[in-house]
């Protein structure tokens, strides 16, 4: 192989490291990147024993006999080569020789494993992934000891040569979702994959993507327990998300509080009030417009009065009023999402007393209107995968209330249930357990049953999985 | 269109279907008819409708995977069948079309709304073209989530209201003999037969280990509520009931009877409503179906075009013909309604025998799809 070529190619780069040796009459060149080698590693395994070398010189007595690296491997491709020097591998090319040494002395710093910030639990495990595949795969293997976990690598991204791990349990997961998933990524054309929602994008059926058909998690006990239950994750080299396939609604409901902390009794609960805040959040404010626009005979006679007290003189109808209370709010999230952590407390104050009782007291909002849009923000966050989507939905059916009235919201809500019915995950229907029904299922669907008859569920879990039921 | 659907979906269907729509005018109407012994009317109705569905049932199991069109086929030419399957269309029609109009009657009047035909039936149709579309299996999911919240609405309407009924008013039984409760039935039979798009269902439902158990519980299920809220309607307005329309309304306005809360009980009637959609629903999907047969249609462009014909019979009827008083004329008192008697019932109770002709000619070979093999959902 062409040292010259490679030096070329490479020599604008101002951490490239280029040591040649001289020996037993041949020239050996050692190239590593000093940002993503250890120089000591180097030294150690690679410099070190070519330098005490007594044997005759060839790239695979180099593999079999000198080189300590224990990933240590012959390649004679160039840009396969060149990849793998991208990717902080040391190259060795001895001269006259058509195979190059490939090994694996790549250090780069990664994040400690720890607590993710989105997910927490109360009681429970508190590792999280980190931007590391390695780790990731490591805390997926350390709980799962078994030789039927598998994971296939691949590489995704012309420019970024990101990898990509496909892992599930060989004899609990479909064979047929793994290979449609696998099959997904090997045809996935883009220039880079920063994160695991690049990978996503490809693997989610809706294609409108108002509905998440894949499922994002930051913990390696929640992941490791969808494995169990069947579905296949895919980890993606530098993002702490790891997506699991195929997902459904209820996984939103679910968390994994209600398998350390919580009884049957008070899992369940927490599930149904989860779904409640969910419509609350969704369907409260439309319902409330609609009523005060159209029939306002369904309010009691001294909420109504209350109502029309406090609206008197507000300059706005009670569609406008709701649709700036939600916009402002949406405002208010965002800002304090992307605000930094200790100018939080001070924007949540600012936005929700003060903004909020000014435009009371100024007379721009009537109070049932602030305390309706309230009420609706927190529930958003009953499932915070899906905040978005709710606020979304929300705003609809807001104009549809007060364009429609209450008839408009049942057909809204008609609709919406008529579309996600229609979603097949994998041949998994996104609201199954619920419908359509699934009897064994429906042990760990809203309401829960002890983890002794859930663990006799295992493998039955997702019985529609993989029958490929398209019906 | 994916039409497979389980045994389990199918019973839940049966029940929305039964209770949604006869809760809007027809009560009214049933005790000008036939007063207070308008229940007897209608458990008369039901009986026989019970006896059709069992044969509707019959001929399903034995269908051996055809079609009902193809046994017609088999069996009456296929002439017959095509304009078999066009009356059928047109029934289907028909019942989705008054029932709408009653629902928008129902918003306007009780709901507040000043509602106009077409704001109001074009956002239904969108909803309804969408299940038509993805076929029976859409519907059946749709209903499996909305079956609880609407038993629990019509259970709640009946319930709170009991307190106010005075079951006297059914006294005495049968005053004027049998004539008006029969009359009442034989008048009031085309709101009935509501498992009529069984027939379009042969071949495409998986069963479990019992047949007819499943069918025939959630068939009483649904006669028992229609039942039970014309009794409680009766008991609620005695000798004033042929006036009192709308009939679900009506009873639950006793629902807050004596409190300050307001129309909540409306909540659970807008809830209700969502029953008629899927009826609707349903009722599009066969009449798409039978459309499809009679003109012998098998590209997704002409399913398309069959389901737009009935929409838009549905869409204009109501804007150019005074559609309540046809059917009232024609179907109530008219003598259309032998004509749908005869779709309604000769054809069910004949349909087992059809379906024996049709497997005698086929030599008993069951070379299509039985029922049990389609896969599960």
């Amino acid at each position: 192989m062409d040292t010259n070529s490679f030096l070329q190619k490479f020599s604008q780069f101002f951490d490239l490291k280029h040591r040649t040796l001289s020996l037993n009459g041949k020239n050996v060149d050692v190239f590593f990147l000093d940002t993503m080698c250890s120089s000591d590693k180097v030294t150690q395994f690679v410099v070190r024993p070519l330098i005490e070398m007594k044997e005759p010189l060839s790239a695979e007595s180099l593999v079999e006999k000198i080189i300590f690296g224990a990933d240590c491997k012959t390649e004679s491709d160039f840009d396969k080569v060149c990849d793998e020097f991208l990717d902080g591998k040391t190259i060795v090319f001895v001269e006259k020789e058509n195979d190059a040494v490939i090994v694996d002395t790549k250090t780069i710093e990664y994040r400690a494993v720890a607590e993710p910030p989105t997910s927490r639990s109360t009681k429970g495990p508190r590792e999280g992934f980190n931007e590391n595949i390695k780790t990731n795969l490591t805390l997926l293997r350390k709980r799962l000891k078994t030789e039927n976990f598998k994971a296939d690598s691949f590489t995704v991204g012309d420019k970024t040569n990101t990898m990509v791990a496909v892992c599930y349990i060989k004899g609990t997961a479909s064979d047929k979702i793994v290979k449609s998933i696998t099959e997904k990524i090997k045809t996935i054309k883009t220039d880079g994959v920063l994160d695991s929602s690049f990978v996503a994008v490809y693997l989610d059926a809706d294609k409108t993507t108002l509905f998440k058909l894949v499922g994002s998690f930051e913990k390696p006990d929640v992941v490791a327990s969808k494995l169990l239950e069947g579905k296949v994750a895919v980890i993606v080299d530098g993002s702490p998300i790891v997506l699991t396939l195929p997902y459904t609604f209820l996984e939103d409901v679910q968390s994994p509080d209600d398998y350390y902390y919580y009884t049957p009794y008070t899992a369940s609960l927490g599930r149904v009030l989860r779904l409640i805040s969910m419509i609350i959040a969704v369907l409260l404010p439309a319902v409330y417009v609609a009523l005060q626009l159209f029939h306002y005979q369904i309010l009691p006679s001294k909420f109504l009065i209350t109502v029309l007290s406090s609206v008197q003189g507000i300059p706005f109808t009670p569609l406008v009023e709701m649709i700036v209370v939600i916009i402002l709010f949406d405002i208010l999230r965002e800002a304090n999402a992307r605000m930094p952590q200790i100018a939080g407390l001070s924007l949540s104050i600012v936005g929700a007393i003060i903004l909020g009782d000014a435009a009371v007291k100024a007379g721009l909002l009537g109070a049932p209107a602030v305390m309706i849009g309230a009420m609706s923000g927190i529930g958003l966050y009953s499932m915070p995968d899906n905040t978005m989507l709710f606020s979304f939905l929300r705003l609809c059916f807001v104009l549809i209330g007060g364009l429609v009235g209450i008839l408009g919201i049942l057909l809204g809500v008609m609709f919406v249930v008529s579309y996600v019915v229609s979603i097949d995950d994998f041949g998994t229907p996104y609201l199954s357990p619920l419908s359509p029904s699934v009897k064994k299922d429906k042990k760990d669907a809203i309401l829960r049953k002890s983890l002794i008859d859930l663990n006799q569920k295992r493998n039955a879990d997702l019985s529609l999985r993989g029958k490929e039921t398209k019906q | 269109m994916n039409n497979c659907v389980k045994q389990t979906q199918l019973c839940l269907l049966i029940v929305i279907v039964m209770s949604g729509g006869k809760y809007l005018s027809l009560p009214g109407i049933l005790a000008s008819f036939a007063g207070r012994d308008s229940w007897i009317s209608m458990s008369l109705l039901f009986a026989v409708d019970f006896l059709c569905f069992v044969a509707i049932l019959f001929a399903m199991k034995n269908c051996g995977g055809k079609s009902f069109y193809e046994i017609l086929c088999m069996t009456v030419s296929t002439p017959v069948a095509k304009v078999l399957m066009t009356l059928y269309a047109l029934f289907f029609t028909l019942r989705i079309t008054g029932g709408l109009v009653d629902t928008v009657d129902l918003m306007s009047t009780s709901l507040s709304v000043v509602t106009n035909w077409a704001a109001f039936i074009l956002p239904v149709l969108l909803v309804i073209g969408y299940n038509v579309a993805k076929g029976l299996k859409n519907t059946v999911r749709v209903t499996q989530i909305f079956f609880v919240f609407i038993l629990i609405s019509v259970l709640l309407i009946i319930l709170l209201s009991v307190k106010y009924t005075d079951l006297t008013e059914l006294n005495p039984f049968l005053s004027e003999g049998f004539k008006p409760a029969l009359d009442g039935s034989v008048n009031m039979s085309f709101w009935f037969s509501d498992c009529l798009f069984l027939f379009f269902c042969f071949g495409n439902v998986s069963v479990g280990k019992r047949f007819f158990t499943p069918f025939i519980v959630s068939f009483l299920v649904g006669a028992v509520l229609t039942v039970m809220l014309e009794i409680t309607f009766l008991c609620l307005f005695g000798e004033l009931a042929p006036y009192a329309q709308n009939a679900l309304v009506k009873v639950s306005g006793f629902n807050i009877a004596g409190t300050s809360y307001g129309r909540l009980d409306w909540i659970f009637v807008i809830i209700w409503l969502s029953s008629i959609i899927l009826k609707s629903t349903l009722y599009f999907w066969a009449a798409t179906v039978a459309l499809d047969k009679a003109f012998s249609i098998n590209s997704n462009k002409g399913h398309v075009i069959c389901f737009a014909a009935v929409a838009l019979l549905v869409l204009v009827a109501p804007l150019i013909l005074p559609v309540q008083q046809m059917i009232s004329d024609l179907f109530i008192l008219g003598a259309g309604k032998y004509v749908t008697m005869f779709l309604q019932y000769a054809v069910p109770i004949l349909s087992p025998l059809l379906v024996f002709a049709a497997n005698k000619k086929h030599g008993g070979e069951k070379s299509i799809r039985r029922v049990s093999e389609v896969k599960e959902q």
